[in-house]
């Protein structure tokens, strides 16, 4: 089981401008992200909408914005993940990129 | 849905039970007058062009699917593989349209959302506040050619929309 110290080194991968780690009750876990309260309570809803589409088959959700700075969603064991990427970053590569970070936490 | 009343015009807000076989039937909130006419749902509009849309892409060998959904009416178009009924996508269609609703609450420049399960994408746009289109591939992001088809019809329905 990884520790909270090294999941926030999730804040030095590449393209990840910010994040939030929030629990099944909205909780947050960790963040490094503006307005962190407001968003808690976005990926905590959108992160279960997809869970309940998709069950545990769900890998991830990106919100595009006109700014480039998409808005991942992860579900990771109980909790979700929100990543915002940093512009002119691929999609995939940060996608790829964070699964591969959350795989070698397990 | 808001209707008028044939007799004073005062707004009604009826909800899906009381729109039966194209009718609106209800007795007006003001002046008790008993409403029963036929009615024409304005997402007629986007049906003629989101139908071909889906036609021109169905063929593409990344298209598994795709479907249009009313926030209030649900499906009005479906080209979706007989694998799900109208009800599921009818449950769907509600919670992608609520994520993506929640979504722009915060970051109101969100423009498209990409849901991944598997190894499937669900890509959704809003054609406007209540009329979402969710189209089903096996890659993403879609092909240039399917991208500009989207962002045509998006862009056409929005502006039609202002």
């Amino acid at each position: 089981m990884a520790t909270l110290k090294e999941f926030i080194q999730i804040s030095k991968l590449s393209g990840v401008d910010e994040y939030i780690l929030v629990d099944q009750k909205a909780k947050i876990a960790a963040h490094d992200i503006k307005n962190s309260q407001e968003v808690a309570e976005i990926i905590f809803s959108c992160g279960q909408n997809c869970f309940a589409i998709g069950k545990a088959q769900f890998k991830y959700l990106i919100f595009s914005r006109k700014s480039q700075r998409n808005i991942f969603i992860f579900p990771v064991g109980n909790y979700f993940l929100g990543v915002i990427k940093s512009k002119n970053v691929d999609n995939f590569i940060l996608a790829d990129t964070i699964i591969n970070f959350l795989k070698g936490l397990v | 849905m808001i209707f008028f009343c044939e007799d004073c015009g005062e707004k009604n807000f009826l909800t899906q039970t009381q729109l039966k076989n194209g009718k609106a039937v209800f007795k007006c909130d003001a002046c008790n007058y008993m409403n029963s006419y036929a009615y024409q749902i304005s997402e007629k509009k986007y049906l003629k062009k989101t139908n071909q849309f889906f036609k021109d892409i169905q063929t593409s060998p990344e298209i598994i699917g795709s479907f249009l959904f009313h926030r209030e009416t649900g499906v009005l178009e479906n080209n979706i593989p007989n694998i799900l009924e109208e009800s599921d996508l009818k449950i769907i269609g509600k919670t992608i349209t609520n994520n993506y609703l929640i979504g722009c609450s915060q970051y109101p420049d969100i423009n498209e959302m990409t849901l991944v399960i598997a190894n499937k994408n669900m890509i959704v746009r809003m054609i406007d506040k209540n009329v979402t289109l969710i189209i089903v591939s096996k890659i993403f992001p879609l092909s240039k050619n399917i991208l500009n088809k989207l962002d045509d019809l998006v862009s056409n329905n929005t502006v039609q929309n202002r």
